[in-house]
């Protein structure tokens, strides 16, 4: 058992080393980013954003979302949502993580993991546990995320409209395509 | 004039036509009210969000009417305020707390196919990098934001200035705008009926509701007028004056006070006159899933007592049933309970279970004069196929005394092509449970007929039009088994 260990791990460190010191993430489409935010009684505003990027400098991964276009599901929230967030001064949410912390699966393999980084949101950046499962198919890596950001952490009042308030953790969810290049 | 200048005449001219309409009908005729489950499409799973009941319909909350005319009425043109102006394409059966399987990867995605397909079709990582940077390209290109026409930059311009935060949903369309703590409405429906060649018009509804909040109290109510022949099981139960014949009767549906716990107001005690808490809360009072099981808000409400909660996992109501004090004489008010808990097992699917037992010394509706065991039990579901088809489906069992086991169902999809406008396609059974007795010939029993002891079918077809704000346009074309056709066509305007 601990020799199958070993050997497993030697083998994911022989696939992760030469990854880790190669060339840089990129991000190559697939990208699909959706918040999900709770109510009362049962409400759920299923929300989406566009536009992710990502890049690698510095040994960091960079996840760049524009917050400027969000959508809610109704107009009117998605402008009460751009004033609570500060979208006109604040255009882009950011995650850094480092990339040593991320691990990486070798062709054709799964991993799923967690790691700490850093978000970005309102001009406010505090940490911030991710959990992620990637699928390597060649140089590309195939990645979800989740994440649950308590918006007061980031100095943003909870969102209330007439008497309705929704809960400030809201929850995240990001797929998107990375490229080793 | 254009249809939309048309329209916002018609808005304008809107409020004092509508009160002169409901003042005229608060003098003629009665029926229910409204509480639109497909809600959960977008994401309304719960009921006392939007409404003043906790297990919904009639009167709205100031979020509720603000909702009614961002994601329920028709919009024309461009806006960037309602539901249409922000698709978010939801795929909302993905779960924020499990990761999805890469397999099924999300729809429409504008760059890298299935990288795991192409292998399996011999292609090389080579090969895969060139198409799909080639992909990428074209991505880019598609990513350009296209240049506005000076039309469509005129347009936006003009949505900015006329953008408000609040939209006109107020008492009266916002001509009067009420405290917090009071909450007022209104509802007149008008309808008209071709049922076998005979065709009928008259005002089927004209409520006024209200709801005082003091704290944590909560004081609300309807009165209304109605008009119905002597013995119909319409309006009679709510009346509060005593004509019998067909002179006009003021009725009150629904009067309590309640007592909220939660700052979201999850629990509510309630005690007076209210909706019996079953089933799927629709407002088609002579659907018989609402019909047969007397729980319509029509006018089977009943006074008693009861407990709410709504929260994010479930929701459910259950009430002590202390008897209609608007029936006479006391022979004819059921005793017993009504309750349903419902879960939201998943975002886009809600189900739950109802029960009901009541008891009396006679049947206020088949006028037996012996004492009446009434029960029904059943299950309901709703659920979001796609984001504009949801289903709604309830099924229950009838026991009664003296009556073989029966049942009722019914499932209704609903598709909302454009904002406001809903088709409906409704599909209903019945068998009331068959009563064995003597017929006229001695020693033969009266025939099983479809509806008692066989099954009846039923078929609605429903066009349903919220053409301007708190405006309702509905025309149902209903056929069932025993039946002449019935189309009815209605108009809908609360307050």
């Amino acid at each position: 058992m601990k020799r199958n260990v070993l050997i497993a791990s030697a083998l994911a460190l022989g696939l992760a080393i030469p990854l880790g010191a190669s060339a840089k993430f990129e991000s190559a489409g697939d990208e699909d980013v959706r918040f999900l935010a709770l109510g009362p009684a049962g409400m759920k505003i299923n929300g989406k954003a566009s536009d992710l990027t990502a890049s690698e400098s510095g040994g960091k991964l960079k996840i760049k979302v524009p917050v400027d276009d969000l959508k809610t599901g109704i107009g009117l929230r998605d402008k009460h949502l751009k004033k609570y967030i500060k979208s006109d001064t604040h255009k882009t949410a950011v995650l850094e993580v480092d990339r040593s912390k991320l691990k990486l699966p070798g062709d054709k393999k799964t991993v799923t993991g967690s790691a700490t980084g850093s978000l970005t949101l309102a001009g406010v950046t505090k940490p911030l546990k991710i959990t992620y499962k990637a699928k390597r198919t060649g140089s590309d890596f195939h990645v979800q995320g989740r994440a649950t950001v308590d918006i007061r952490h980031h100095d943003i009042e909870v969102p209330c409209y007439l008497g309705v308030c929704v809960d400030p953790e809201i929850k995240l969810k990001v797929k998107f395509k990375l490229r080793d290049k | 004039m254009s249809f939309r200048c048309l329209a916002k005449s018609f808005v304008r001219l809107g409020p004092p036509l509508a009160a002169l309409v409901v003042f005229a009908a608060l003098f003629t005729w009665a029926e229910p009210a409204s509480a639109y489950t497909w809600m959960i499409r977008h994401g309304y799973g719960g009921c006392n969000v939007c409404h003043a009941d906790p297990s919904g319909g009639e009167l709205l909350t100031a979020y509720g009417r603000t909702q009614g005319d961002l994601i329920l009425r028709m919009r024309y043109g461009k806006d960037n305020l309602s539901a249409q102006s922000s698709a978010t394409e939801s795929e909302s059966t993905d779960s924020f707390d499990d990761f999805d399987d890469f397999d099924s990867e999300p729809k429409g995605k504008e760059a890298g196919d299935d990288d795991v397909s192409k292998a399996k079709a011999g292609k090389t990582d080579v090969e895969d990098l060139d198409e799909t940077d080639a992909a990428d390209g074209d991505k880019k290109k598609k990513k350009k934001k296209k240049k506005k026409t000076p039309d469509e930059a005129a347009s936006d311009e003009e949505l900015s200035a006329s953008d408000s935060d609040n939209p006109g949903t107020g008492f009266l369309w916002g001509l009067i705008d009420l405290p917090d703590a009071l909450l007022l409405s209104g509802s007149y429906r008008h309808v008209s009926l071709l049922k076998g060649g005979e065709f009928r018009n008259f005002p089927m509804q004209a409520d006024l509701y209200g709801q005082l909040t003091l704290g944590s109290i909560r004081i609300g109510g309807s009165v209304g007028a109605a008009r119905v022949p002597a013995g119909s099981p319409h309006a009679r139960g709510a009346q509060i004056t005593s004509n019998q014949g067909e002179e006009f009767n003021a009725i009150s549906r629904t009067h309590w006070v309640g007592f909220d716990f939660g700052k979201s107001r999850q629990v509510t005690l309630r005690a007076g006159r209210l909706n019996l808490p079953f089933g799927v809360r629709i407002p088609e009072h002579v659907m018989w899933v609402r019909e047969v099981t007397r729980t319509d808000r029509e006018s089977d409400q009943h006074h008693g007592a009861s407990i709410s909660y709504n929260g994010s996992l479930f929701r459910g109501e259950a009430m002590l049933v202390a008897g209609n004090y608007q029936v006479n004489p006391d022979r004819y008010r059921e005793r017993g309970y009504s309750m349903y808990v419902e879960t939201l097992v998943t975002e886009p699917f809600a189900t739950g279970v109802s029960s009901l037992m009541t008891f009396s010394a006679a049947d206020v509706i088949t006028l037996e004069e012996e004492s009446t065991a009434r029960g029904t039990h059943g299950v309901f579901f709703r659920v979001k196929v796609s984001e504009p088809v949801v289903l709604l489906f309830e099924a229950d069992a009838l026991h009664k005394s003296r009556r073989e086991l029966g049942y009722v169902a019914f499932t209704q999809l609903d598709y909302e092509p454009v904002q406001g406008l809903h088709l409906g396609a409704t599909g209903e059974i019945l068998d009331k449970g068959y009563k064995p007795e003597e017929s006229s010939v001695p020693g033969i029993d009266v025939p099983r007929v479809a509806g008692t002891g066989k099954p009846r079918l039923g078929g609605w077809l429903t066009v349903d039009w919220f053409f301007l704000p708190q405006l309702e346009l509905r025309v149902d074309a209903v056929l069932r088994q025993e039946d002449p056709f019935l189309l009815m066509g209605q108009l809908h305007v609360y307050l």
